[in-house]
């Protein structure tokens, strides 16, 4: 039932789609940064290569530092590879645009607006007319849950309501693709799993291409169609798993035996690289004394 | 006024009314002299006398007339501060390149005291208004220009990142997300700006002009009045803190602005 593929793809044609072309391509992306102390620069991505076709929903998982964050910051266009290119619909990005909408990982909403008003900053800058983008906000915060909390500004909100908004305030733009960066990561379990059940409702109903970033192995596996799990530093596609559990999804797929299975063996990888990443890490520190 | 509000004001007044009791003690006992600490009774008459009128004092009836010159030198100075200062600080702290040209030099000459520049504020402008308005100027502008300068380049660029991803232009950008971002700075800017302004403004009036407050300051101890001293010291303190609040009451109330 899971379909690992190579971990390197260089047409960009992504195996078991065959013929149909990718939405997003990474082709042979490096990244490096240069740390402020100097020194020689830190390489987060190493001729990462991956194909993300239209309606997939990939989730990216891996240690700390791996350049998960990266990969998603360079399809939002925030950032630029050192070499390589990343291409949306086979061309290159420019910058950040309304067609990728981006979920952050917490505290992106403007807190000087309301919820409504957040909600409705996209259409407001895309010069949708007033009518329209109210009955849009509407229609998108009744799906959220939040259309009684429209006028209340996000310190009046609960860290899940927060992410809530920021999620609606994404999706109002209609883009075709959603980037999210660790969305759920500061919530409390709970919180968490009504959250990621939303999300997948609202996906499993409009089947935009999602980009999703996390580092559960368990999170990954439920929401996504595709896991991608990432090395340590510097960052390779390690793994690539279809994910072809039932849809539509709830919180019974947790028990679901193939499911077990799978997170165990992503577990383990993900352990394994954690623990590579801290070796490299404390092999960094005892060299910086050396010097 | 809640209790609890009723209670951390009667916590906060312990202090002054102690002050005020050892203050009517010490001079009820006679042990200084009234020309050098007069009493609490005294400075309350005199202060009584300088708004009200009703004896033969120059000053006597006069606290309008001083005080709408002050104030007419403080609105002059703090807005020419804040003209200045808004927009040099929104470019400057948007453009870092134009900024490393103008930077430093700011920087540099924020180092020379402000009260180093009256005696060129006098060759310049002369003794009045004029050089009061400078100082006050200068004074007000500093604080406002470095709180928006700030406000505007530390924008957590989280909300950048989400305003471009929105659909935001390179220019919208700036109305939607930087500068309602930068307002709290720049309010805190304009507060403390203004709050120099009636520094200056008494250090412009002791060049000798004829009205304000500072000027009858300076007149009160030629003319060795050491209540009016003292009850002035108090009046442009309190003046300070009225205009203060007053700034606060029209952003958040009027402008409905939000301030973290």
């Amino acid at each position: 039932m899971t379909d690992t593929v190579a971990a390197t793809t260089s047409a960009a044609i992504v195996p078991g789609v065959r013929g149909q072309p990718a939405k997003i391509s990474f082709r042979g992306i490096t990244k490096e940064f240069v740390s402020q102390a100097g020194g020689r620069p830190i390489k987060a991505l190493d001729g990462l290569s991956l194909d993300i076709a239209e309606k997939d929903f990939v989730c990216l998982i891996g240690p700390s530092g791996c350049g998960k964050s990266t990969l998603l910051n360079l399809v939002g266009g925030f950032e630029r590879a050192t070499s390589g290119e990343v291409l949306l619909d086979g061309a290159g990005i420019a910058g950040p645009g309304p067609d990728r909408g981006v979920v952050f990982q917490e505290g992106a909403l403007f807190p000087w607006l309301n919820v409504l008003n957040n909600v409705c900053y996209g259409p407001k800058r895309l010069g949708v007319p007033r009518e329209r983008y109210l009955a849009d906000a509407h229609a998108i915060l009744d799906e959220v849950g939040l259309l009684s909390f429209a006028q209340h500004l996000p310190a009046e909100l609960s860290g899940g309501m927060r992410q809530r908004v920021a999620i609606a305030r994404a999706l109002i733009n209609r883009p075709p693709v959603l980037l999210m960066d660790e969305p759920f990561g500061a919530l409390d379990p709970q919180t968490r799993v009504l959250m990621q059940e939303m999300l997948l409702r609202i996906w499993e109903h409009d089947n935009r291409t999602v980009l999703f970033i996390t580092h559960d192995v368990e999170e990954a596996l439920f929401l996504g169609t595709r896991v991608v799990v990432m090395s340590s530093r510097p960052g390779r596609v390690l793994k690539d798993v279809r994910a072809d559990l039932p849809r539509p999804r709830d919180f019974s797929v947790l028990r679901n035996p193939e499911f077990v299975e799978m997170k165990a063996e992503l577990f383990a990888l993900v352990r394994e690289q954690t623990i590579a990443a801290a070796a490299d890490s404390s092999s960094r520190a005892s060299g910086a004394r050396a010097r | 006024m809640t209790f609890d509000r009723l209670v951390a004001f009667g916590k906060a007044a312990c202090l002054p009314v102690a002050i005020v009791a050892v203050w009517a003690l010490v001079t009820g006992m006679g042990a200084v002299p009234a020309y050098v600490l007069p009493s609490p009774r005294a400075v309350l008459a005199t202060l009584i006398d300088f708004f009200f009128g009703g004896s033969t004092q120059a000053y006597s009836g006069k606290f309008l007339a001083h005080f709408l010159q002050s104030l007419y030198r403080v609105a002059g100075g703090f807005a020419c501060g804040t003209i200045l200062g808004i927009p040099l600080g929104i470019v400057l702290g948007y453009n870092r390149r134009i900024g490393a040209f103008i930077e430093p030099t700011i920087e540099l000459s924020r180092s020379i005291p402000g009260i180093c520049w009256l005696p060129l504020a006098l060759v310049w402008f002369g003794i009045g208004t004029g050089t009061s308005v400078f100082l006050i100027a200068l004074g007000s502008f500093y604080s406002i220009f470095l709180s928006t300068l700030g406000g505007v380049r530390y924008v957590n660029p989280v909300l950048l990142r989400a305003g471009r991803s929105l659909g935001a232009t390179e220019s919208s950008l700036l109305y939607t997300v930087i500068l309602p971002a930068a307002f709290p700075s720049i309010l805190s800017g304009l507060r403390l700006g203004l709050s120099y302004s009636w520094i200056y403004m008494v250090l412009g009036e002791f060049t000798g002009v004829n009205y304000g407050l500072g000027a009858l300051l300076l007149q009160s101890r030629d003319t060795m009045d050491t209540p009016l001293i003292i009850g002035l010291m108090g009046v442009i303190g309190g003046l300070g803190v009225i205009s203060d609040r007053l700034m606060l009451l029209f952003m958040t109330k009027i402008l409905g602005m939000d301030v973290r």
